[in-house]
């Protein structure tokens, strides 16, 4: 089943559709879901389960199966008549409120000698797919940009028209201040309200420990935690061997000289203690977490996380 | 001088000890700008890094420093000199290089021990001043300098003492040297010595009787090639230093007697046959002889007999004969040595080699060709050639008589071949082709006795023999007296060769009662200088107050080859010679003096570094020789064969005395004696002069002559300070280590694995 993706009939008429709308990244993703493994208050009936036991609704209609479906709904008469697999849609379940959490703090402009484009490029482009993934199975989405402070707070809407105001919002933001995630998330858990889904993407440059406390706050709200980490190859590997001068792209003026060569291991080392105290902060929170490298295809990224997502639900 | 000894060198290196920090400022200067996000990281990494970095770097960049620094003051060879509280040592080192005069005179005597032993105990004091790290090296002077010591004798050593015990003992058990000695040679081989040596100073002290012809002064050319450039070549700050041996001069009141001149007639030996030995035997002093000296004769080492000379005050020679026979024909050798313990014994013995002859045959070409005569001539030859007086039983001589058309066949070469001496008795023509190989016969070594009669052809003489170097005169015509008026003959040269033998005892009364009626008058040819030929008139013809040559000589080329010309002849037709008492005598005498040119005998009497030269029938392959030198050594030699003829070499025979040469195979007839005298420039006694000196001086090529007081100061034996080079190299050595380990230290640090 070929999909065609038509980003221009969800604009007003007199605008230009944002190049956060990849067709090929967004073709990647439209034959995906994402889909709450937890609980939704959603107020319509969407993918998602709804916290409602018993509420009986009636058959909503068939979709075809597509792997990954739980086999559950698949509807074996109509498989009988027709010989392909159709699941079932209850008006049982209920629609997904997502907020996409963009970080566009400095450390996020970062590109990297082998990267596609810098972090929060990368960040952008996941972040307007989710959207449309998410608006294209009709759950709500907004999105929360943020740095030393929270820029953009877009409420999660269903219509598909939201994709506009949220691509727009995020082609308006560019990455530059000084980070300091663990206060924004704190405020985001307490502005987000009833339980939603939040996608996080950052490099989550950061104090592990106040980060963690910041994710129990989320945690505490009931919500579902997605962490889409972004960093850079040469952030993972440190491949420089020439004397630099390392210059924030957070602080500036605030620079660094050293031999690279000297410092390598230890730095390798204080990344991968924090990398690993993020992760398991976040399997014991129950948060999903997943590194992505800006050196890695968006699409075959996006595919392939949604795709273990999907599968693992 | 302060604390280090400060050369340009050293502050060079000592600036480039900055280098690493340049290095470092301008690697500092070239970093690359890197614009980062994951500076959290890296400042927790630099914080922990940047004491460590630090030190590391730091202590690198200082020890990198320091192994510069330290190479600079190593290449600068610092001293540390000698003060009250210095206890690392107190003298410096040097190599040493001793030049002992092992040449013939320093077997001279002052006192009762040779001037060389005066040189040993020198060598003795050297010794004893030696310092710690000083190297000792020891060549003698000799006509090829000999290194005594293969190696120079560290003094630093264990076993030094030994060694340096050892070398004395043989210095003073060396035999006296036998030959001339080149000074500068032999500083040049101590040059060579002391260069192997670790020290910065080298001296060379030079041990010598200072006799002059030994140091070529004048000679830049040796002087340059033993030491190098003195201005600016690698070894100008080699010391060179004389001290005359013995100390304060020869001290001795012994007269020194020579003999030389040994002179040996006939030339040519024949066994049984009496020849006579001259000696010159000569004091030259300081001491008197008073009663002479006893001088004995040996021959094939055997002793014959003694003579003793007249009394001989100091500069006084006298000649001491002897008489003696040899009874195998081959080669001999005599001796003749003074009896005598004087100032210098190497000169107190002359040797000669002599050959003992057999049979020598003469071929007489006679001119008479009437067959009715029968060679009536050459039969007076024959008779007077074959007589035994001499008390022996066999003639030496075995005469052969032919035809001019004869000699001249296909049979010529075989006659030439194995008669060392032609006569041509009064031949009236003689083919070109004859005269034409007789002068290269005579060329070639051997002998011609040419004698004029009545059939020779003026005409055909003046234009065969007359054109050649074998006759250089002009016949003017024969001379005739009449009646009773005979001429009589005057001997002009009573003791050459041919007429000694005679004279010796009847001097010029040896030819009274001979008669001449006729003669050929002849004169030197024109054109012909006597003086330019050699040609000298032996015996004359007097008549009247006409003196005119009746017996002449000469030699022609250079290998011993002779002529003796008759200007009358022999078959009693002008004159009574054969009926003279000295007639037989006269005939032997003249085929002796002919021959011996071809014998070689001579040619074994060699004078110092003379090549021997030994040739020999070729009919024998001789696959090996062996020559015995007058110092008990051998040497195998192997002769080649050249023009049909065995032709052996030799050339080192600077040492007097015998030499033979034994053959293999055993039949070749052996041994072959050689001998060789003392070379006389051993005995000048010239010295080294002031002038001498200072052009050595000036030149650099000597620092001085010293006495042996003077020798502690040349050796340096003043306090001047302790080397800290070795100490130094070990400091550097060990700084190269601890870089090699902390920048180890410093790459295993910075290798780390990439977060996955």
């Amino acid at each position: 089943m070929t999909t065609t993706i038509q980003p221009a009939s969800t604009a007003p008429a007199g605008h230009t559709v944002s190049p956060l709308l990849e067709p090929r990244y967004l073709a990647a993703v439209s034959k995906m879901e994402l889909v709450a493994k937890q609980v939704m208050d959603g107020y319509v009936q969407g993918l998602h389960k709804s916290p409602h036991i018993g509420f009986a609704l009636d058959f909503a209609q068939h979709r075809q199966y597509v792997p990954g479906d739980d086999i559950k709904r698949i509807d074996w008469r109509v498989y009988a008549k027709a010989d392909r697999y159709y699941i079932k849609q209850y008006e049982v379940t209920t629609n997904l409120k997502a907020f996409i959490a963009l970080d566009a703090s400095g450390s996020m402009a970062y590109h990297g000698s082998n990267a596609l484009m810098s972090k929060f490029r990368y960040g952008q482009f996941i972040a307007a797919c989710l959207t449309y993934l998410i608006l294209h199975q009709q759950d709500s989405c907004g999105l929360i940009t943020f740095d030393n402070k929270i820029r953009d707070f877009l409420p999660p809407r269903s219509a598909s028209s939201h994709l506009l105001p949220i691509t727009r919002a995020l082609d308006a933001t560019h990455a530059g201040e000084e980070s300091t995630i663990a206060p924004q998330l704190h405020d985001i858990a307490e502005r987000i309200g009833s339980r939603a889904m939040v996608i996080i993407i950052s490099d989550f440059f950061d104090n592990a420990e106040t980060l963690i406390q910041s994710l129990h706050h989320l945690r505490h709200k009931r919500h579902e935690v997605l962490m889409l980490q972004i960093m850079a190859e040469d952030e993972l590997t440190f491949p420089f061997r020439k004397f630099s001068e390392f210059e924030s792209l957070e602080r500036s003026g605030h620079r660094v000289k050293l031999d690279p060569a000297v410092v390598r291991a230890r730095y390798l080392e204080s990344v991968q203690t924090h990398l690993k105290r993020i992760r398991d902060a976040c399997s014991d929170l129950r948060i999903s977490h997943t590194l992505m490298r800006t050196s890695q295809s968006l699409d075959d990224a996006l595919t392939k996380y949604l795709a273990t997502r999907m599968g693992s639900r | 001088m302060p604390f280090f000894l400060m050369t340009g060198i050293f502050w060079v290196g000592l600036g480039a000890a900055a280098i690493p920090i340049v290095i470092h400022l301008l690697h500092r200067q070239r970093s690359t700008p890197v614009q980062w996000g994951a500076m959290q990281f890296l400042l927790d990494t630099t914080i922990h890094q940047r004491r460590r970095k630090s030190i590391d770097h730091w202590l690198l960049l200082l020890l990198r420093m320091a192994v510069i620094a330290c190479l600079a003051l190593l290449l600068a060879r610092p001293l540390l000199p000698v003060s009250t509280y210095n206890h690392f040592a107190s003298t410096t080192s040097s190599d040493i290089a001793i030049v002992i005069d092992h040449s013939l005179s320093m077997g001279r005597k002052s006192g009762d021990r040779t001037l060389f032993e005066h040189g040993a105990d020198i060598v003795d004091h050297v010794v004893e001043s030696l310092h710690p790290s000083d190297t000792l090296s020891v060549v003698l002077a000799e006509h090829t300098p000999r290194p005594f010591t293969d190696h120079p004798i560290s003094n630093a050593a264990s076993n030094a003492k030994e060694k340096l015990a050892q070398l004395g003992q043989s210095l003073h058990h060396l035999p006296p040297g036998m030959t001339d000695c080149s000074i500068a040679d032999a500083v040049k081989a101590a040059r060579e010595q002391v260069n192997t040596g670790r020290n910065v100073h080298k001296i060379i002290i030079v041990l010598t009787d200072q006799q002059r012809t030994n140091w070529q002064t004048g000679s830049d050319g040796a002087w340059r090639a033993a030491l190098g450039d003195r201005d600016n070549g690698p070894d100008r700050d080699v010391a060179v230093y004389t001290i005359a041996v013995p100390p304060g001069g020869i001290v001795s009141n012994s007269p020194n007697v020579a003999v030389s001149n040994l002179q040996v007639t006939p030339a040519v030996i024949g066994i049984n046959r009496r020849f006579t030995v001259n000696a010159r035997v000569a004091n030259s002093g300081p001491g008197d002889l008073p009663k002479g000296a006893t001088i004995q004769l040996s021959v094939d080492g055997k002793f014959i007999s003694a003579a003793i000379s007249r009394p001989l005050p100091a500069g006084q020679s006298d000649n001491v004969s002897f008489d003696s026979i040899i009874s195998e024909p081959g080669s001999h050798w005599l001796k003749v040595s003074a009896d005598i313990v004087d100032g210098l014994e190497a000169d107190n013995t002359a040797y000669a080699a002599l050959d003992g002859v057999n049979r020598i045959p003469v071929l007489i070409i006679d001119g008479d060709l009437s067959g009715i005569a029968g060679f009536r001539a050459s039969r007076f030859l024959s008779v007077a050639l074959t007589s035994v007086d001499q008390g022996g039983s066999n003639p030496l001589f075995v005469p052969r008589t032919l035809l001019p058309a004869d000699a001249s066949g296909p049979e010529l070469e075989r006659y030439l071949e194995e008669n060392p001496v032609v006569v041509l008795n009064d031949v009236p023509r003689l083919s070109p082709a004859l005269v034409a190989r007789l002068t290269s016969y005579v060329q070639a070594g051997h002998g011609l006795w040419i004698i004029l009669g009545p059939r020779t052809d003026q005409a055909n003489l003046a234009q065969t023999l007359g054109k050649t170097p074998l006759l250089p005169l002009s016949i003017k015509g024969i001379q005739r007296t009449t009646g009773n008026d005979f001429a009589t003959v005057d001997l002009k040269e009573p003791n050459h060769a041919t007429l000694a033998a005679m004279t010796a005892n009847e001097h010029t009364n040896a030819f009274t009662g001979t008669h001449l009626a006729g003669w050929w008058a002849v004169e030197p040819a024109i054109g012909a200088d006597s003086s330019a030929t050699g040609l000298h008139t032996l015996m004359a013809v007097n008549h009247g107050n006409v003196s005119q040559p009746l017996v002449l000589a000469h030699d022609v080329g250079g290998s011993g080859g002779r002529v003796i010309t008759w200007t009358s002849n022999v078959d009693a037709l002008w004159n009574n010679l054969p009926v003279v008492t000295n007639f037989v005598p006269l005939v032997q005498e003249t085929v002796l003096h002919l021959s011996a040119g071809a014998s070689g005998a001579r040619a074994r009497r060699l004078e110092s570094g003379q090549t021997l030269v030994w040739t020999g029938d070729s009919a024998t392959p001789i696959s090996e020789a062996t020559i015995s030198r007058p110092d008990g050594t051998e040497r195998k030699v192997q002769p080649i064969v050249t023009n049909g003829k065995n032709v052996l070499t030799y050339n080192d025979t600077q040492l007097p005395g015998l030499y033979a040469i034994h053959f293999q195979p055993p039949s070749v007839p052996q041994p072959v004696y050689f001998t060789v005298n003392i070379d006389k420039a051993e005995l000048d006694p010239m010295i080294l002069s002031d002038a001498d000196v200072e052009w050595l001086k000036t030149r650099k090529y000597l620092v001085d002559r010293i006495t042996v007081e003077g020798l502690d100061k040349a050796l340096g034996t003043e306090n001047r300070g302790v080397e800290l080079w070795p100490y130094t190299a070990v400091l550097l050595l060990f700084l190269l280590v601890g870089e090699m380990v902390v920048a180890l230290l410093a790459v295993r640090l910075q290798e780390g694995s990439a977060v996955t």
